[in-house]
């Protein structure tokens, strides 16, 4: 009897070890393909730092030039911004069994690895220990995540470790360390964020008339605090007027003490910056609510999903918001295509942000295919040298050496109109 | 203005009053923290979302169905999880810590299934607002109000005037005692649960209505618990008064000081509130439950 109890409990721990295995954030299907095309190893170091040569991949397993390439990518997979983590792993998902079944890259497998890093809420730990585990397991890179508190932790331990780093991460720290150098392993995969809304304030200084303007911010997030601050230093630089400004805290969902604050300054125009949708849905509705509905929202990239429309259409009439290209062109029809039965499955919406993240995909594609290597520092090599190439929302013309910032993109200025997305215009980033 | 801020800080602690509610039933009885009452309040709204989707159910049914699936669930999770627990003389603490895996597994388990997003509450009369002079008051918050109100009484009348409500205050006072002076706990368990299931099911379906249907919207019931501390746990006069402070502390800070200052200034006054009254507002002990 002694015994079968103790041969219970070996089995019971047995399974536990097996379940926390399988429960620690990899959720590919191990490889079974080994299909292997050795390529020349031969170190090429000159682009990077000294000091990272010297620890480059010292606190892991070297990524191997045969075998599978293993790509780890970091998202919101869980909790209350699980459709930003969710969404582009799909996508990515989709891509990369597509690529398997085509042979590849360099004729080897993509073992694509998934971390859930919470949300934005979630404390920037749980990306770390996702990539401290993909820089262990040899990843050739490491795709994501999208908000820079995060992008900026994981950038330092991959610039350490000498692995590759493609973040959505929008404002500058997460390419450019704090002394203002350039982070050589990291490379953005869509616009700064601050560049984004500059634009959009100089539309509203030009375009609108010179409006009188309020912001309402989230004081948590440093992408968040760069916008507002972006926006209201441009704004203002040209000579527009910033009436008041107001804050709220993440995963707040009741606007309306801030709006009536607000209200008492007549602003015309709200900018509201966001990381997560809802909080934008919220506020129009409850400006709608307050019978501010004459208050229009002015706000970025994360604003252009159909989910919002489903929130909040009709009180978003008028809004404003720069982002990234048009969902709607064609372009973007087939990946809408592929998408929708997912769409159909679980009621979330193809958005930009996952776009952005999906453009992670195609600049890793492009670095390991020029290249025709998995080395980090020739795959740093063939994104220094380009000169521009097409990504998922648009081409570019290159890296800025300095920053890691992609140039020549644009953005396109949509507003609402009859609970639909209308284009407004597409504009260049504002030079000096 | 202050009229308006006024009546958006009773908005927002009427929906923290019935979560608080809902805490101080259950730990009235068993003196634990049901930590899984935030999903339970989800799990109503959608509930109350389907119902309204796919069969194209009014309003008011809809909410009765939240109230029902909520209650169920709630009451699943008694006899499935808690019971098995208590026959097994498990601490009280263990009891909570299975309420926090509740708490998070389940929000995530319907992300998997349901997807992340949030989804508008289906009901064009919800949307509605009433407007007395410059104060708005949105007709989802006047409902929540009156439905609060009522659900309150009722749980008042059936705790002081009933059979098994007696049975429920015995139970209050001490829950070994009355087993052995032959009340069936456990048919009280399941009362409780299904009773606090019932108010987290329309608190979910007010929050819905105010905001939005969304599988992490449970973390809302954290301030539900709060409230329901510095009410006096198991205090339901209690629970009802501190939510609606916080819900109107809260409001009071965010428009006239700053969202930066909100939770500390809000929460360091409940920890004064607690240092000077350390059994809570209206809390005085075991046999002032209920």
């Amino acid at each position: 009897m002694k015994k079968r109890k103790k041969f219970l409990a070996f089995l019971l721990a047995g399974a536990t070890v097996f379940a926390l295995g399988a429960c620690s954030g990899n959720t590919s299907p191990p490889p079974t393909k080994t299909e292997t095309n050795v390529q020349d190893t031969k170190e090429e170091t000159k682009d990077a730092p000294k000091e990272e040569q010297d620890t480059g991949n010292a606190s892991g397993k070297a990524a191997s030039e045969d075998g599978p390439i293993i790509i780890g990518f970091l998202g919101w997979s869980s909790g209350a911004d699980a459709m930003y983590g969710l969404v582009p792993q799909h996508l990515l998902e989709t891509y990369f069994k597509k690529v398997n079944a085509e042979g590849g890259w360099l004729g080897r497998e993509i073992d694509f690895r998934t971390y859930d890093i919470s949300g934005l809420d979630g404390d920037f730990s749980e990306a770390v220990n996702a990539a401290n585990k993909l820089i262990q397991s040899g990843a050739v890179a490491i795709l994501g995540p999208s908000n820079s508190t995060q992008g900026a932790a994981v950038a330092e331990l991959c610039n350490r470790a000498g692995v590759l780093h493609i973040p959505s991460s929008a404002s500058q720290l997460a390419t450019v360390d704090d002394q203002g150098n350039v982070r050589p392993y990291t490379y953005r995969s869509g616009p700064v964020n601050t560049d984004q809304v500059s634009t959009m304030a100089a539309y509203a200084y030009y375009e609108l008339n010179n409006p009188k303007v309020a912001v309402l911010y989230e004081t948590t997030q440093v992408d968040t605090v760069d916008m507002a601050n972006a926006f209201k230093d441009t704004f203002t630089g040209y000579g527009g007027n910033i009436v008041a400004e107001a804050t709220y805290q993440i995963n707040d969902v009741e606007f309306r003490a801030q709006l009536t604050s607000l209200a008492q300054s007549e602003p015309d125009y709200l900018f509201m910056p966001v990381m997560g949708y809802k909080e934008a849905g919220y506020v129009a509705k409850q400006l709608s609510e307050l019978g501010l509905s004459h208050i229009k929202l002015i706000g970025n990239y994360v604003y252009d999903t159909e989910d919002l429309l489903t929130l909040a259409g009709a009180e978003l009439e008028g809004c404003i918001f720069a982002t990234d290209g048009d969902i709607d062109a064609p372009r973007f029809a087939q990946i809408k295509e592929e998408y929708e039965e997912y769409r159909q499955a679980t009621g979330m919406s193809l958005h930009m942000p996952g776009l952005k993240a999906f453009n992670e995909a195609k600049i890793l594609e492009y670095a390991i295919l020029t290249s025709g290597s998995t080395n980090p520092d020739e795959m740093c090599k063939a994104l220094n040298e380009t000169s521009g190439f097409d990504m998922i929302t648009s081409p570019n013309k290159g890296y800025d050496p300095d920053t890691h910032n992609l140039l020549g993109l644009e953005f396109t200025i949509k507003s609402v109109k009859d609970g639909s997305f209308e284009i407004l215009g597409t504009y260049a980033i504002p030079t000096e | 203005m202050i009229v308006q801020q006024l009546i958006t800080g009773i908005s927002i602690g009427s929906v923290y009053a019935l979560l608080a509610v809902g805490y101080a039933l259950v730990f009235s009885v068993f003196n634990f923290s049901n930590f899984g009452f935030g999903p339970v309040m989800m799990l109503g709204a959608f509930g109350a979302l389907f119902a309204i989707e796919k069969t194209h159910m009014a309003l008011f049914p809809a909410i009765l169905t939240a109230l029902a699936v909520a209650g169920l669930i709630s009451l699943l999770m008694e006899i499935t999880i808690y019971r098995p627990m208590r026959q097994k003389k498990a601490l009280k603490v263990y009891l909570m810590i299975a309420a926090l895996g509740i708490n998070t597994c389940v929000p995530n388990f319907c992300i998997q299934v349901w997807g992340g997003a949030v989804r508008p509450f289906p009901s064009d009369w919800a949307k509605a607002v009433i407007r007395i002079g410059g104060v708005v008051v949105p007709r989802a918050d006047v409902l929540a109000a009156v439905l609060s109100i009522i659900m309150l009484v009722l749980l008042w009348c059936f705790l002081f005037r009933t059979k098994l409500g007696l049975g429920i205050r015995a139970s209050a006072f001490d829950s070994n005692t009355a087993g052995l002076m032959g009340i069936n706990v456990n048919r009280v368990a399941a009362v409780i649960f299904l009773l606090s299931g019932a108010t987290a099911g329309l608190a979910g379906c007010f929050y819905g209505m105010k905001y939005s249907v969304y599988p992490n919207m449970g973390v809302v019931a954290t301030k539900g618990f709060v409230s329901a501390t510095v009410g006096g746990l198991g205090s339901l006069p209690g629970a009802v008064i501190s939510g609606l402070l916080l819900g109107f502390l809260e409001t009071i800070i965010s428009a006239y000081v700053s969202t930066t200052y909100r939770d500390l200034v809000a929460y360091g006054l409940l920890v004064i509130v607690l240092i000077i009254k350390p059994n809570g507002l209206l809390g005085q002990g075991a046999h002032d439950k209920l």
